[in-house]
């Protein structure tokens, strides 16, 4: 739960961040990315390489 | 495991001759040798058991050959078909001493090292077929250590967990942990994908717009004055102190 | 009174390093706990392994800082994506995928793996942090201060009047035009790889003539204030940190030398022809920076100056910066790349909450001790011979002066990319033999490569030109060898008579002192080839564990660890 409002305190401050220098055309962007970020930070934490496996193709 | 000692079999024969694959799959296989290296060394920086330490740091050292090993024969075989040889494999780990614990660590090595004994024993066996010598022996070279590597594991883990059922019961955990995180990668596969498609799009669309505006505002190279003096180290998440910018 | 830790991670070199009460307890990369070189995760276990060494838990700590703004990066990043519609299109996913995924989250996942309030956790600014490593570590009261690297959230290069506790920017220079960048993207060029070549690119200018001004002059124009200009049409824009070269580059300087093909410079009119652009590069780095240097003198007027950021690790520049620039003294931080500015953000932070100034940098050795009876037990686990050295000093230059290698662990590990008789490997610097088996089978590098040397601070004058200096006890800058001594010290000369000496007395590394003293006494000068502990693509060596992995698996003859000599076979 901390998690998720800590991040949500973040994305506030990204925000604020872009608004206060006038790149008020990039917030809608930012926002979808945002979304994007959070599909990348739920499905990442592995390694690209395995340990102790072989590929078999 | 019967399933995927089954598809090792039939897919082997195809998979080495795909020209320019061979030389791809050992630097893959070094690659995976140099993440085992790292969490061997990580095990043995961690572990309690002065002995253990012994046997992991061992084990580590091996990988360690292996992986020049995989990786010189990979550069032979592509300097044969005139490419550049990729270069020396960059670590990786997965921390799973920390993860797992060291009883769950053994389970899963040991796992591994049996697969990749299996595995490389019917590599051996192709390219004897096949008369390539010299890939021959690599995977012959390798076996040895790995099964030395399977066995100690094995005995390890029985002695870690105090007896041959429970030891048996650890590597049931350690399939199923493996299996999760097949799930998972696969997962985080797709999700790449998709990622950079929808990122594309988005691109795409809402490029020519920005870009437009943003060109507009670049700025020369010259020095730059820098803003009203703010307050060091700027503390995050506090509006009346950012009240400076 | 306040304990800070200060972090640096993400893009390379992640390093922890705290402070407290004004002290700089403990300074750890990464990358020597986790052995994966130039390892850019989190500095988790090395951030652990501070506090521990301090005796202290997260909870005690008051502040947390990292060592740069992670919304301003993600702005720079998004902004020059976009500004490049449509070239950037390759980039963007993988630039805003790391950035969204992982690196401007980075302040709460700081506070919830080290178990801190996130209200503790903050950030400074990039170049502030690299100035403060510089400044505020060195033994200069005022001082300019110049900070130069690739980019930090959207600077390059900044310039700064540091007064007592205080750093006051007085100007900076922008992305993308930066040295750093230039320096890696013809490092690239060369086949090198970025943030580990720029060595040996260093290294290999001394074999080409700098002919390629013309050329260049197309890459960077030098202005007379101080600042420069990238021609960016021959640079491609890639990740989220990093510029590489783009096709317009390969047209200019012909087509780029492909990683890994063996270097032959003797009977290659085409290495030769890199060795020039080598040396071409260097040289225009070199003159930027001494435009840079003058400007500073200008605008503060001070008579020392102090440097970091990666390009701060040219050590052939700094020679030249002190020679030329006008400044008395020069000081460059031992960490000077992404790793300082962890110790730089961590005594912003004590600064901050009321604490002084940390007292000069006397030593790098800030890392954490090799534990000499952990050592002796996994030795003798391992079946290796282990014997205590009656005079560890005496003995180890007996084994040096005959012609061995001999791997030499003292107390704390160094803080930065160099070893400073903390984790070192000694041979004799008169003898080509040991220097041919250190290359060949040990260190297996480029044979353009040349070693370093360590000597006696007091003796230094009479063996280098311009040593000792602020800058020799870190091994940040190159002297000349004396005319007279260079026939003898041919294992440890550069083609071009220079070495990138390390001056050691008791302050820095005293064992490594005794030792050189010692072999004063059996050679007849206070002098060692002294290389880096590790391997051919390997963090140097941490603790007992990897030293003695090492021993067991490279042809060195004896491994020194405290008063402990152990080595393959019987004692």
């Amino acid at each position: 739960m901390t998690w998720f409002i800590n991040r949500l305190r973040t994305i506030g401050r990204i925000l604020r961040h872009f608004a206060s220098r006038q790149r008020w055309f990039l917030m809608p962007l930012l926002l979808v990315l945002l979304l994007a970020g959070i599909l990348l930070v739920a499905t990442g934490g592995l390694s690209y390489v395995a340990p102790f496996i072989y590929s078999i193709f | 495991m019967t399933l995927r000692q089954a598809l090792v079999r039939l897919v082997t024969p195809l998979v080495w001759r795909v020209p320019g694959h061979g030389a791809r799959k050992l630097y893959g296989f070094s690659r995976a040798e140099q993440a085992s290296r790292i969490d061997l060394l990580q095990a043995a920086q961690r572990t309690t058991s002065l002995a253990r330490r012994a046997a992991y740091l061992r084990h580590a050292l091996d990988e360690t050959r292996h992986t020049g090993m995989f990786w010189r024969r990979s550069t032979e075989l592509r300097l044969e078909e005139a490419r550049a040889p990729f270069t020396p494999p960059v670590a990786d780990t997965e921390d799973l001493f920390e993860r797992l614990g060291e009883q769950r660590f053994l389970a899963f090595v040991h796992r591994g090292e049996k697969r990749g004994r299996e595995q490389f024993e019917l590599y051996a066996r192709h390219f004897a077929k096949r008369g390539d010598s010299r890939t021959k022996a690599l995977f012959e070279a390798i076996l040895i250590d790995e099964q030395r590597h399977e066995s100690y594991t094995r005995a390890l883990l029985v002695e870690l967990c105090g007896s041959e059922r429970a030891a048996r019961a650890e590597l049931r955990r350690a399939a199923l942990w493996e299996a999760w995180r097949t799930w998972r990668r696969a997962g985080r596969a797709l999700a790449g994908a998709i990622y950079v498609a929808a990122m594309t799009v988005i691109y795409l669309i809402t490029g020519p717009i920005a870009a437009a505006g943003l060109r507009a505002a670049r700025r020369p190279a010259r020095w730059q004055l820098p803003a009203p003096e703010t307050p060091s180290p700027k503390v995050v998440g506090e509006p009346a102190r950012e009240a400076g910018r | 009174m306040a304990a800070v830790l200060g972090i640096s991670g993400e893009y390379h070199d992640a390093a922890a390093a705290l402070v407290v009460d004004g002290v700089i307890v403990a300074a750890v990369q990464e990358e020597r706990l986790s052995r994966i070189k130039n390892d850019a995760r989190l500095p988790i276990h090395a951030a652990r392994a501070c506090l521990a060494h301090a005796g202290l838990a997260a909870g005690d700590l008051d502040r947390v800082v990292f060592y740069e703004d992670p919304v301003e990066k993600l702005e720079r990043v998004l902004v020059s994506t976009l500004r490049t519609f449509p070239r950037s299109l390759r980039q963007f996913p993988r630039a805003l995928g790391t950035q969204l995924g992982g690196k401007v989250w980075v302040i709460d996942r700081i506070a919830e793996a080290l178990g801190v309030a996130r209200d503790r956790v903050t950030s400074t600014e990039h170049h502030r942090a690299h100035a403060a490593s510089a400044f505020l570590c060195s033994p200069y009261p005022r001082a300019a201060v110049l900070t130069v690297d690739g980019v930090g959230e959207a600077t390059s290069t900044a310039l700064w009047h540091g007064d007592g506790t205080q750093l006051r920017e007085l100007g900076r220079i922008e992305y993308p035009h930066s040295l750093g960048l230039l320096y890696a993207g013809l490092t690239a060029y060369l086949g090198f790889e970025v943030n580990e070549g720029e060595y040996k690119v260093m290294g290999l200018a001394a074999y080409g003539k700098p002919r390629l001004g013309d050329e260049f002059a197309k890459l960077i124009q030098l202005a007379s204030d101080g600042t420069f200009e990238l021609g960016l049409p021959y640079f491609a824009y890639l990740a989220d940190a990093e510029l590489g070269f783009g096709p317009a580059m390969e047209q200019l300087l012909g087509p780029r030398r492909p990683a890994h093909r063996p270097w032959d410079l003797e009977h290659s009119a085409d290495d030769q022809h890199y060795a020039d652009i080598a040396a071409t590069l260097q040289q225009v780095t070199e003159e930027a920076l001494l435009g840079l240097a003058r400007e500073a003198r200008w605008r503060t007027g001070e008579p020392a100056l102090c440097l970091a950021g990666g390009v701060a690790l040219n050590a052939v520049a700094n020679a030249r910066l002190l020679r030329e620039s006008g400044f008395e003294r020069v000081f460059v931080h031992p960490a000077a790349g992404d790793a300082g500015g962890a110790l730089g953000a961590a005594i912003l932070g004590a600064i901050e909450l009321g604490d002084p100034r940390p007292a000069a940098l006397a030593s790098a050795a800030l890392g954490l001790p090799i534990d000499q009876g952990a050592a002796g037990d996994l030795a003798r686990e391992l079946g290796l011979g282990v014997r205590t050295a009656s005079d560890v000093a005496t003995d180890v230059a007996e084994l040096v002066a005959s012609g061995k290698i001999v791997a030499f662990c003292q107390g704390r590990f160094e803080w930065g990319p160099r070893a400073l008789g903390q984790r070192s490997i000694l041979a004799n610097p008169a003898d080509p033999d040991s220097r041919e088996r250190l290359n060949r089978a040990i260190k297996r590098r480029e044979p353009f490569r040349p070693f370093a040397p360590a000597v006696l601070r007091d003796r230094a004058s009479t063996y280098f030109e311009g040593a000792p200096s602020d800058l020799t006890p870190f091994m940040t800058t190159v002297c000349s060898i004396a005319p007279d001594h260079r026939e003898r010290l041919a294992s440890v000369r550069h083609v071009d008579g220079s070495a990138r000496v390390q001056t050691v007395d008791d302050a820095t590394a005293p064992e490594l002192a005794a030792v050189l003293g010692a072999l004063d006494r059996t050679i007849g000068m206070p002098i060692a080839l002294n290389t880096s502990f590790n391997g051919a693509g390997e963090p140097i060596i941490g603790n007992e564990i990897d030293a003695l992995g090492f021993l067991m698996s490279h042809p060195i003859d004896a491994l020194v660890i405290g008063e402990l000599v152990i080595t393959r076979g019987a004692a």
